[in-house]
């Protein structure tokens, strides 16, 4: 009875010892584990006294062409009116070699509390003109347009969206 | 970036700024130990219609930096380049055009001037080339000059102290060389497929061959797998691994995969179902000690995006150079 019982524990330390070793040896030289690059999504800190609101179902009516309207509110959430909101809306090019952008700019003079105000901009979305002489990499692939909007207090209050429209056939 | 070319410390969050914009540039190669950067760009003398984009197999200019940190500008260096490849011991095996129908071979020193002209001329126009991690020999893709750019590839090897070249391998007709093969102790490797054709416009699939330095018969890569779908390739600096941007079969997203030349393992070093990264020989690089990897990538998006941050604070919707570890190959 007795050695059935030592040969039973013997058994087992023997198995324990020998999965042991092998999750040892399994860990060693396991190879490095395969890595997302995908960075995490912006976290925004969205100011509730300020907010956007931009239809994003007019975003696909939009073309790379002059003239093109964008439409968005402005709602104050907060609970003190707002006065002096001044918006800067930058279109951009994606490709970094192009560093000019149009600027467009409204204010709206006064939103009470809860109260909304829509603003409307006609923007030039056509391509940038590269400037003379001016060559890409063969590689470099239809650059997306920038539109970056701010809504800025006197009393420090802000806002923000961007746009990225996949617009440009070519720059 | 965007054809311009900038510099980032791998500890600083800054970039410097290396030439003014649309500068053009395609490759880019440290020089001098750092000081200075060897760029591979359309020559800038030619007119603008002829200083349009171009691809491996035409000539192009190198340019090199001048030193000093608020300087933005470059030297031409030389003309009618090929394709440039940097040399273990510092400086440049550059491949020239020479005739028609025939390339040159030279190295130059860190400072930009010609050390030596090969005087043997090589057969077709060199499309890629590397050197191997000894210094010792050079291995070319070329392309003989056909009727309407249609010639067939070839590898040729290069002895650097002989000056003298051989071929190893004649590809199939239709078939042509992405990027430079790569010598390495285990044979070269290079990634080939059909060249694309006028009607689809589409790219075949491309497949990682490897040729026996012993034989001049190509065969598929081990370990690489015959649904593999390579896009391009560098060997580390060791010659013992293979870096690969591609999809283990035609249905997987692009990965990057490191293959050891050793034991033939394929492992990948990303995971990525919502990131693409770029294929381009040129946008893969290994650092100097072997354990890093730099690739470029960003989301696969669609269509319109809003957010609530400013543009400079968005990562996945812009290409960025990612920094992917890959130990030692031990």
């Amino acid at each position: 009875m007795r050695g059935g019982i030592l040969w039973a524990l013997g058994t087992a330390l023997a198995f324990v010892l020998t999965a042991t070793a092998f999750l040892l040896l399994a860990g060693l030289f396991a190879t490095p584990p395969e890595r997302s690059l995908a960075p995490s999504n912006p976290n925004g800190d969205p100011d509730p006294s300020l907010d956007l609101d931009l239809e994003e179902g007019q975003l696909t009516a939009l073309d790379d062409l002059p003239g093109q309207r964008l439409d968005l509110a402005v709602r104050n959430g907060g609970e003190e009116q707002l006065s002096d909101i001044s918006l800067t809306l930058e279109v951009a090019s994606e490709n970094t070699a192009l560093t000019e952008a149009r600027y467009y700019r409204a204010t709206v003079d006064e939103l009470a509390v809860g109260a909304s105000r829509d603003v409307g901009f006609v923007l030039d979305l056509s391509p940038p003109a590269a400037p003379g002489g001016a060559v890409s990499p063969e590689d470099l692939e239809a650059p997306q347009t920038i539109v970056e909007i701010q809504a800025t207090t006197p009393e420090g209050v802000s806002a923000v969206r961007t746009v990225i429209l996949p617009l440009q056939a070519d720059s | 970036m965007d054809g311009y070319v900038v510099d980032k410390p791998t500890d600083a969050s800054y970039l410097r700024r290396r030439t003014t914009r649309d500068f053009g540039a395609q490759e880019i190669e440290w020089v001098s130990s750092g000081d200075a950067l060897a760029i591979l760009s359309a020559d800038l003398s030619e007119t603008p219609a002829a200083a349009s984009p171009v691809a491996d197999g035409t000539s192009r200019a190198i340019y090199r930096t001048r030193p000093g940190e608020e300087s933005l500008s470059v030297d031409e260096i030389s003309t009618g380049t090929l394709a440039m490849s940097p040399l273990p011991d510092g400086g440049l095996l550059i491949a020239r055009e020479e005739g028609a129908s025939t390339s040159e071979l030279a190295t130059m020193d860190d400072s930009g001037q010609v050390s030596r002209t090969y005087l043997h001329p090589v057969e077709g126009k060199v499309s890629g080339l590397s050197v191997s991690p000894d210094g010792n020999t050079a291995v070319l893709a070329t392309r003989a000059e056909g009727t309407e750019g249609s010639g067939r590839f070839g590898i040729l090897g290069f002895d650097l102290s002989e000056g003298t070249s051989w071929r190893i391998a004649d590809l199939p007709e239709d078939e042509e060389v992405f990027g430079a093969p790569q010598w390495t102790g285990h044979g070269v490797f290079y990634v080939a497929g059909e060249a694309k054709t006028a009607e689809s416009g589409a790219a075949a699939s491309y497949d990682v061959y490897r040729l026996p330095l012993d034989s001049g018969k190509p065969g598929p890569a081990p370990g690489v797998g015959e649904d593999f779908v390579a896009s391009s390739l560098h060997a580390s600096p060791d010659g013992e691994r293979l870096a690969i941007v591609g999809r283990r079969n035609p249905n997987s997203p692009t990965d990057l995969y490191v293959l050891d030349l050793t034991t033939n393992v394929l492992q990948a070093v990303t995971a990525n179902e919502n990131m693409e990264i770029k294929t381009s020989p040129n946008d893969l690089a290994w650092s100097a000690d072997g354990d890093h990897i730099a690739i470029v990538a960003r989301g696969i998006l669609s269509g319109s995006r809003v957010y609530q941050v400013r543009a400079e604070a968005l990562l996945a919707d812009f290409y960025n150079v990612y920094d992917v570890p890959v130990g030692d190959s031990g």
